[in-house]
């Protein structure tokens, strides 16, 4: 067979094609690349830190776009459909797949952890015989394993959703009913307690759990910095105006109980710590 | 072939014309009028589905869910349409007719770009359009049933960035059409064309996972591999700005014009490779 260098003109064309490609791409890597930055800032789930976190979360945001919305939702109804059948691995499965497809909300990830640390251990004893039949160790060893499941999850959450109050919340709780470690509740309420946004009850929380463990000093302590923080309508103490014939709005009035509880409170702590009363607080 | 280039300048009226041709070739056929239909069926029927979504509010929902329509049956369309009316001149001969006479192959590949890039430019902007209007509607109905949850000034929803949300993927449906044109003009069949475009679609949609999953390689030439494979694909996550869309943030102007420039550069790259592959080809 004689060599016809007219054979080659696909190849050459197809290489030039890729060569000026690939010189495209690189001329256009200043436009692309704070472009790029930008969308990955908001779209937590673009943020790959490995191989199979790029094969879960890559593939499907990458390819779903805006339909993983509802292709997660879909999930979920078969999800919760699994969980009334108590199908603890195939409920597992799902809700993973689930925030897989989906993580920016919150509510997927705080339910399948509720499900998997606090529903799933009554599931397992039951199967295992009940509550009467399944010794105490026993029952205490599968709240544990389901407890750390649960506590991955949100651990897991909070790659996508770092200051969110709820998340610490529900790993206190999750702590704090299941796992009985009050110290780690107390660690996590108090973060929960510093994210902006939370109410208040996981600083009471961390308070209780610190009185839990026997830190009644810590306790003390915090409760005054929450304490000295809390809005006083007119009338409490502390308040800088004093009481007037103004009935108190519907938000003072749950003010004044949280403040004059709180205070209770603080006096109730002073009495443990046996404070005299020259150190007592005053408000 | 090359004859007429020689002896003709370059028309843009010819270009035009043959654009005009194509979008109204394009829009006559049933292809078109099906994926339409179907996105916009969609986009309607997103009243149906509010009742499956757990994990965001219900505006941010409907946002997703129409715009998950508009990319999918945009997609389609795109691909389909652009190798459809490229092979119907060359299966019906009008392209030799139509090149046999002073008419440059670069207003014929220009032309048929701009004529698909036109139809898929109606079908954003009616997506599009249908959008803001059912989000405009459920926006409404939300603040005369909860008006104490949007205490703020004016409407929460940005509907201009909604526009540049639309117009931002109907440049990325450029891109699209130009890369399905460069394969046509060396491609013998329809089909392969459509196939491989699909292909293109998945890879610049997915090629950010492989620049990320590669990036530490230790090996140098595997990753100068690598890095030149991610450069001759465009990477389609930087047209998803959607997620910039919050209650506290909007599209950024500047990220948005950034990605306008990069979705032109390609288009016009693109087109001009379609163009050089083009001339190579025995029609």
């Amino acid at each position: 067979m004689r060599f016809n260098p007219l054979n080659l003109r696909p190849l050459r064309t197809g290489l030039l094609v890729v060569a000026a490609l690939a010189a495209t791409g690189w001329a256009l890597d200043p436009l692309e690349q704070p472009a790029w930055a930008a969308v990955r800032a908001r779209e937590p789930a673009l943020k790959l830190g490995t191989l199979q976190a790029a094969l879960g979360q890559g593939v499907t945001v990458g390819l779903l776009g805006g339909f993983r919305a509802l292709a997660a939702d879909f999930l979920w109804v078969k999800g919760e459909v699994l969980w009334e059948d108590h199908d603890a691995p195939a409920t597992q499965s799902c809700l993973k797949l689930v925030t897989t497809i989906d993580p920016r909300p919150l509510y997927f990830w705080i339910n399948s952890s509720k499900m998997v640390a606090y529903d799933m251990p009554d599931w397992r004893i039951r199967a295992e015989g009940g509550y009467e039949v399944v010794p105490k160790r026993r029952q205490q060893a599968i709240v544990l394993e389901q407890a750390t499941v649960g506590l991955e999850i949100l651990q897991e959450a909070l790659t996508y959703h770092p200051n969110s109050w709820f998340l610490y919340e529900t790993m206190a709780n999750i702590h704090w009913q299941q796992t009985k470690d009050f110290a780690a509740a107390a660690v996590l309420y108090k973060l929960a307690a510093e994210q902006p946004g939370e109410g208040g009850w996981a600083g009471r929380q961390h308070a209780r759990m610190l009185q839990n463990i026997g830190r009644y000093q810590e306790a003390y302590d915090w409760l005054l910095q929450r304490y000295a923080k809390l809005p006083k309508p007119p009338g409490t103490p502390g308040s800088k105006e004093p009481a007037t014939n103004q009935p108190l709005t519907v938000q003072q009035t749950t003010d004044a109980g949280e403040a004059t509880e709180m205070l209770e409170w603080i006096r109730k702590l002073e009495h443990t710590l046996n404070l005299p009363a020259e150190r007592a607080y005053q408000p | 072939m090359s004859a007429p280039d020689q002896r003709v300048p370059f028309s843009y009226a010819r270009l035009a014309l043959i654009a005009g041709n194509t979008f109204l070739e394009a829009v006559r056929q049933k292809l078109f009028n099906l994926m339409l239909l179907l996105a916009v069926g969609l986009v309607a029927s997103v009243q149906a589905f509010r009742a499956f979504n757990f994990g965001s509010s219900e505006l941010k929902f409907i946002f997703d869910y129409g715009l998950g329509a508009l990319v999918f049956f945009g997609s389609a369309l795109t691909v389909t349409a652009t190798a459809q009316l490229f092979f119907s001149e060359i299966e019906s001969r009008t392209a030799l007719t139509l090149l046999a006479k002073p008419v440059w192959r670069t207003e014929f590949i220009f032309g048929k770009l701009l004529g698909v890039w036109a139809v898929v430019g109606v079908f954003c902007a009616l997506v599009t359009g249908l959008l803001i209007g059912l989000i405009a509607y459920r926006e409404h109905a939300l603040m005369a049933a909860n008006p104490e949850m949007f205490t703020g000034a004016g409407r929460p929803v940005p509907y201009g960035d909604i526009v540049i949300v639309g117009v931002l993927q109907w440049l990325k449906f450029g891109v699209l059409a130009a890369a399905t044109l460069l394969i046509a003009s060396f491609s013998n069949t329809n089909l392969y064309t459509v196939i491989v475009g699909f292909f293109v679609l998945v890879i610049c949609h997915l090629q950010y996972i492989a620049v990320e999953a590669y990036a530490h390689l230790t090996s140098l030439p595997l990753r100068v591999l690598v890095a030149t494979l991610s450069h001759v694909f465009p990477n389609f996550q930087v047209f998803n700005l959607a997620e910039q869309i919050g209650p506290d943030s909007g599209v950024d102007g500047l990220v948005a014009l950034r990605v306008a420039a990069y979705a032109l550069t390609y288009i016009f790259v693109l087109g001009g490779l379609a163009v050089y592959s083009f001339r190579q080809r025995e029609i």
